[in-house]
């Protein structure tokens, strides 16, 4: 068995191959592929995904040489090329490692000579040596004829005469490459004619790994060609969705102007323009206020109730309410929460309920406020459980300024030495919604704030000594 | 050396150390050239990492398009971990350091420290651990994680929880990952270490 096994081990290139075989492995294993549903592999998912094919071809180019050791000069010049190639497609090649593996173990096999049918070639090849050696012209016209590419190379043919001149024809690589074959030639080919066939076939793939480089290089353009025409699409993209892009553009010039910002592309906030606002004096009255939400949602989706203000009341506030939800808000259905020691809230508004739409079930009744900016002090933290997991993120600072939005389903804190708790649908959320002119213009401070379901948007946010960790649930109850 | 070894048992194969040269070293050449134009952030490499822990830093982190939300890793031994992943459709990072573990040894990698700072397209990072100081513009924190819109084609899954700003800025990034995808990463600068301290 062991014997058996020697025997196979000899008559074919297996170290060469094993360390072929090593390298791949290696390298994937470098990047262990995930075939978890849950997580996605990403954009750059189609890149790596080449680098995964080019190291399997890798491999089987290793164990293809030990079931297949006749065609192994083809297969160990391959195994090099493809060596080479992963540096740039997966991982660096292994972190070098198993590029390097792949390269020696590519040349272990390329070197790997005298299965038992050629060595009996051997012989008279060897012995008929010292002519060779006398006359190097036949000698280089053999390895030249060898190989079929050169044979139909006219201008290869005709000088076979002309010993020391380089050969002419083909690009400066190709003739670098045969260059060099033929001082490898008139130094050895003399001794050593089975190596011949081996070297003239390893002169091609040679030629493509000197080219390799910049194709390489014309690759990384490739690359960055398509990824410039990715932004276009993405451009375009944004462009179809929402006609905003200009306020969008003001938003992060920095230049916001008030009534024109969007706040994301895809959301745009009531813009308070001077007409429907109410005005501070205006006394407020259940059918004068709900009048600025609907005006307020004109630059951003449509409208589903676009005449609601007539009625006054709370039916009229839901309706128009729902016009708030801008297209394409989706609320999280995991339960979120957003604690914090103390809010600064600058210019607070309440704006009314907004039925926001979830990915599973019925949309979520959310109040909406928008504020000129919030500050979070004394550890804001965001506690998100969700897949099995509690991921937190905690700050020392957190804030949001230029045209804020909040959404919550509960917000509870402490004001002016008061518990306060609103919700969708309790009392003192209209009291708030009511007292809408007086808050615009204050600043006030929450304390021990807690703020159920958070979605927030801003033209700015600063989250300072940010800590975000995801642990599985385990201690949480 | 060149003939008298072989021949004694003709069935058994042996290797020929120059025809070995005769691929090695031009192997050696164009692996040389490749290492010094990616060395240099000619050519983009691409990466993805994922099945260890390994650490990524970073002095400044800038990007355009930004998205977040939670991810379930599996990992090899069937163990769920969870992970927070950040997809940055175009990032720039000074002084990146990355730190991996392959068959016991610590690899790091260096890049960027110079004044040409390392880019990557569609970098997409799963996390256990993030942390820096970081700004974005036109950010939406809560909405579900599958109508996310900033990276196109990338979103998480729905019904979770996701963030999203159009631009971030985060200095002193430190990332404990799980997962590190990059679809071209140019890395002037790149530097390998064998055996270094981790980042």
């Amino acid at each position: 068995m062991l014997i058996a096994f020697r025997e196979w081990r000899c008559t074919r290139p297996f170290w060469g191959g094993l360390l072929i075989a090593l390298g791949a492995a290696e390298i994937l294993s470098t990047t262990v592929l995930s075939l978890g549903p849950a997580f996605r592999a990403g954009l750059g998912g189609v890149n790596a995904f080449v680098g995964v094919i080019v190291t399997v071809v890798l491999g089987l180019c290793g164990l293809l040489l030990w079931f297949s050791p006749a065609q192994r000069a083809f297969y160990s010049v391959v195994s090099v090329v493809l060596a080479l190639a992963t540096f740039n497609t997966i991982n660096y090649g292994g972190f070098f490692l198993g590029m390097l593996l792949g390269i020696v173990g590519g040349a272990m096999a390329f070197a790997w000579s005298q299965g038992p049918a050629p060595a009996r070639q051997r012989g008279p090849r060897n012995e008929s040596r010292p002519q060779s050696q006398s006359d190097p012209q036949s000698q280089r016209s053999l390895w030249v004829l060898d190989d079929p590419e050169y044979q139909e190379d006219p201008e290869y043919l005709d000088d076979p005469q002309d010993q020391d001149a380089r050969p002419r024809s083909g690009s400066a690589a190709s003739r670098l490459v045969r260059g060099w074959f033929w001082r490898q030639g008139q130094a050895r080919s003399a001794r050593i004619s089975g190596r011949d066939q081996l070297l003239t076939i390893a002169a091609v793939p040679l030629a493509g790994l000197v080219l390799l480089a910049p194709a390489q290089y014309s690759l990384g353009r490739a690359a960055t060609l398509q990824y410039f025409l990715g932004r276009t699409a993405t451009l375009q993209y944004f462009l179809g969705r929402t006609a905003t892009l200009r306020h969008m553009q003001r938003t992060t010039n920095g230049f916001a102007h008030p009534s024109l910002s969007c706040i994301l592309v895809i959301l745009c906030p009531p813009t308070r323009s001077p007409t429907p606002s109410p005005p501070p004096s205006s006394s407020p009255g259940p059918s004068r206020t709900p009048s600025p939400s609907p005006s307020a949602t004109s630059p951003g989706g449509p409208q589903p109730s676009p005449s609601p203000p007539s009625s006054p009341g709370q039916n009229s506030n839901e309706k128009a309410e729902q016009t708030t939800v801008p297209q394409g808000l989706v609320a999280s259905a995991v339960p979120a929460v957003l604690t914090a020691a103390a809010a600064r809230l600058a210019g607070l508004a309440y704006d009314g309920v907004a039925e926001i739409p979830r990915s599973s079930g019925g949309p979520v009744a959310m109040m909406k406020f928008t504020l000129q900016s919030v500050t979070l002090t004394g550890n804001p933290t965001l506690t998100v459980h969700q897949n099995g997991s509690v991921a937190t993120t905690s700050t020392s600072l957190l804030s949001f300024s230029g045209n804020v939005v909040l959404y919550t389903t509960r917000l509870t804190g402490e004001l002016l030495g008061a518990d306060v708790t609103l919700t969708p649908s309790s009392p003192l959320s209209l009291v708030v919604r009511l007292l809408r002119p007086l808050t615009q213009g204050l600043t006030v401070t929450m304390t021990h704030v807690v703020t159920d379901q958070p979605i927030t948007m801003a033209a700015t946010s600063h989250w300072d000594n940010f800590h975000i960790s995801v642990s599985p649930q385990a201690d949480v109850s | 050396m060149a003939l008298s070894e072989s021949i004694t048992s003709p069935p058994h194969g042996r290797i020929r150390w120059r025809r070995f040269g005769v691929i090695m070293v031009p192997a050696a050449v164009a692996a040389a050239v490749l290492i010094t134009l990616t060395a240099k952030g000619a050519v983009a490499a691409s990466f993805s990492v994922s099945g260890q822990q390994f650490t990524v830093t970073a002095s400044k982190l800038t990007g355009t398009g930004f998205e977040q939300y939670g991810s379930t890793y599996k990992e090899p031994s069937g163990k769920s971990q969870p992970v927070a992943v950040s997809v940055i459709r175009n990032a720039t990072l000074s002084n990146l350091c990355q730190s991996v573990k392959v068959l016991g040894m610590t690899l790091r990698i260096t890049a960027g420290s110079g004044s040409t700072p390392v880019t990557a397209s569609n970098l997409v990072i799963g996390a256990t651990d993030l942390s820096g100081n970081a700004t974005f513009q036109n950010i939406s924190v809560g909405q579900d994680a599958g109508s996310l819109s900033q990276v196109p084609g990338e979103t998480g899954q729905a019904g979770t929880f996701g963030q999203q700003a159009s631009s971030v800025s985060i200095s002193g990034v430190h990332q404990v990952a799980w997962s590190t995808t990059a679809g071209t990463f140019r890395l002037p600068g790149f530097h390998l270490q064998v055996g270094g301290a981790p980042c």
